[in-house]
């Protein structure tokens, strides 16, 4: 990587973190959310490959409708080339005021819980991350799969750039924020990974 | 120089010392963070679609890492099902020096590619012992036992074949160490390639022919090793009918490697003879068999 492509990957790595913690503040999202399954939509990055429930049969899969209640609900990512969606469908379990599971599907895909979805339509994406970037931070149980919701939005990228290089998180926490911008397919989530993978030993700091 | 003159010198010392120590310690532990974080990013892209890991991974090779990072990116090259991945890991097998070569010659074998493949038996005879071993070793991860026989076949190095036996032992690779038995002399790596293998039927062949006696010796132990039930029943034949005090012996030794006690216990009751019912107990003690307390109450019993 030339000189010049290193400059430019760490302002654009500056630009998307300023812009990712100037966002910061309240989400505004907890007060539309219900106790019990909450459901949203928001714009994606666009290159996120669909998220699913299929059932299986010899290698061949159809898909099904997700149950979320279930203990362990199997969202499978197709290998696909990214698809046409702008969208992905964020749900989120809230228990006693706090989200106890989080996932992230196709907005196509179906889904239904027991006691019924509330469906909160369209938000902004920014919202979303900042919502789920809280419950990053807070390491509890639901922090990989908010990682994982992050990943698929629009600008997630960014967040999840800043948790890899937040030195006060715990580093398994920063190794699976890459894990999920790998997994997020976005361009500027491969060009971080190249950054760091070039970057020096000597002097090396994080951002923080 | 005064007293307190060399008291200062001797702390600004000690302070510069303090100084470089934190300074040391906090480059490393920066490194080590950096190169967690390389790895981890490495391991990510396994799950990223293959185009768009392999210039990233390819980057890395031709960089000037650390060989621990250049390793797993190795590894990631390794799960990439393409071509421009495999003739990467080629080039690094073919174009690297020390543990690098050594480890792009693994990742062929975890790639299990063809073509990768393929370029190893070039690889393996231009190497060094080193990159002769790797390259038998990616054999075996791929289980290519075929491109090891035909290692084993050319080799005119006795410790090459020796080595290229082993290996298809491990492999169990019965009829690649048939074909290499008729035609070897090594009666020891042989039967411990049958042995390996669980080729007791070419065991017992081996152990049955008086002609080798060394080598009869080899392959008796070699049916110790196998401890299946028809091997069990071979060295006790061997036992019983054979003349020769040191093929007798090899036996025991045989049934002993084993765990075979209870043939141990028949053959005890069975002879008339006192020397062989000592040695007989004595192997079964040693073989700390419960059927030895059993023959000692017996004994006590018959006793007027």
């Amino acid at each position: 990587m030339s000189f010049f492509r290193l400059l430019l990957g760490l302002v654009v790595v500056l630009l998307v973190s300023c812009a990712a913690l100037a966002g910061r503040s309240e989400s505004g999202l907890d007060e539309s959310l219900q106790e019990g399954w909450n459901a949203w939509r928001v714009t994606s990055n666009g290159a996120h490959r669909e998220s699913c429930c299929y059932r299986w049969n010899m290698g061949k899969r159809t898909p099904k409708t997700c149950d979320l209640d279930a203990p362990l609900t199997a969202v499978s990512t197709t290998q696909d080339a990214a698809s046409e969606r702008t969208e992905i469908q964020v749900y989120a379990r809230i228990e006693s005021g706090r989200a106890s599971r989080i996932l992230m599907l196709a907005p196509q895909c179906p889904a239904q819980a027991a006691s019924g979805i509330n469906d909160l339509g369209l938000i902004a994406a920014d919202s979303s991350i900042v919502w789920l970037q809280t419950y990053v931070v807070s390491r509890g149980d639901v922090a990989e799969q908010a990682l994982g919701a992050i990943a698929g939005h629009s600008g997630g990228v960014g967040e999840l750039i800043l948790v890899a290089e937040d030195q006060r998180l715990p580093m398994v926490m920063r190794e699976r924020a890459l894990f999920w911008m790998a997994q997020s397919n976005s361009d500027d989530a491969f060009d971080y990974v190249a950054m760091l993978l070039s970057r020096r030993e000597t002097g090396a700091r994080g951002l923080y | 120089m005064n007293k307190t003159m060399y008291k200062t010198m001797n702390r600004t010392l000690y302070l510069l010392l303090i100084c470089l120590l934190g300074a040391i310690a906090a480059v490393s532990g920066a490194q080590d963070e950096l190169g967690t974080l390389k790895i981890a990013a490495l391991e990510a892209l396994i799950t990223a679609p293959p185009s768009r890991a392999l210039p990233i991974v390819q980057r890395v090779l031709k960089s000037d890492d650390r060989e621990d990072i250049k390793a797993r990116a190795l590894f990631v090259l390794s799960q990439i099902d393409l071509p421009e991945a495999h003739a990467t890991l080629v080039a690094m097998a073919q174009n690297s020096t020390g543990a690098l070569q050594i480890e792009a010659i693994r990742m062929i074998g975890v790639s299990g590619a063809p073509v990768a493949m393929a370029s190893l038996a070039e690889i393996y005879t231009a190497g060094s012992e080193d990159v002769r071993g790797a390259v038998l070793k990616a054999y075996l991860i791929a289980d290519d036992s075929q491109a090891v026989y035909r290692i084993a076949a050319a080799a005119t190095d006795p410790q090459a074949l020796e080595r290229a036996l082993h290996m298809l032992g491990a492999m169990g690779a019965v009829e690649e160490v048939r074909a290499l038995g008729a035609r070897v002399e090594m009666s020891e790596t042989l039967a411990q390639a049958y042995a390996m293998t669980g080729d007791i039927e070419s065991l017992r062949k081996m152990a049955f022919d008086a002609a080798k006696p060394e080598a009869q010796v080899f392959a008796i132990r070699g049916l110790g090793l196998t401890s299946a039930p028809a091997a069990n029943a071979a060295l006790l034949s061997i036992y019983r009918e054979q003349q020769s005090d040191v093929v007798r012996h090899a036996a025991l030794e045989g049934l002993m490697i084993s765990g075979y006690d209870q043939g141990v216990l028949a053959l005890y009751r069975e002879t008339q003879d006192i020397a062989a019912k000592r040695e007989l107990l004595q192997l079964l003690v040693m073989m700390d068999s419960d059927a030895v307390w059993d023959e000692i109450d017996r004994a006590l019993d018959e006793r007027p």
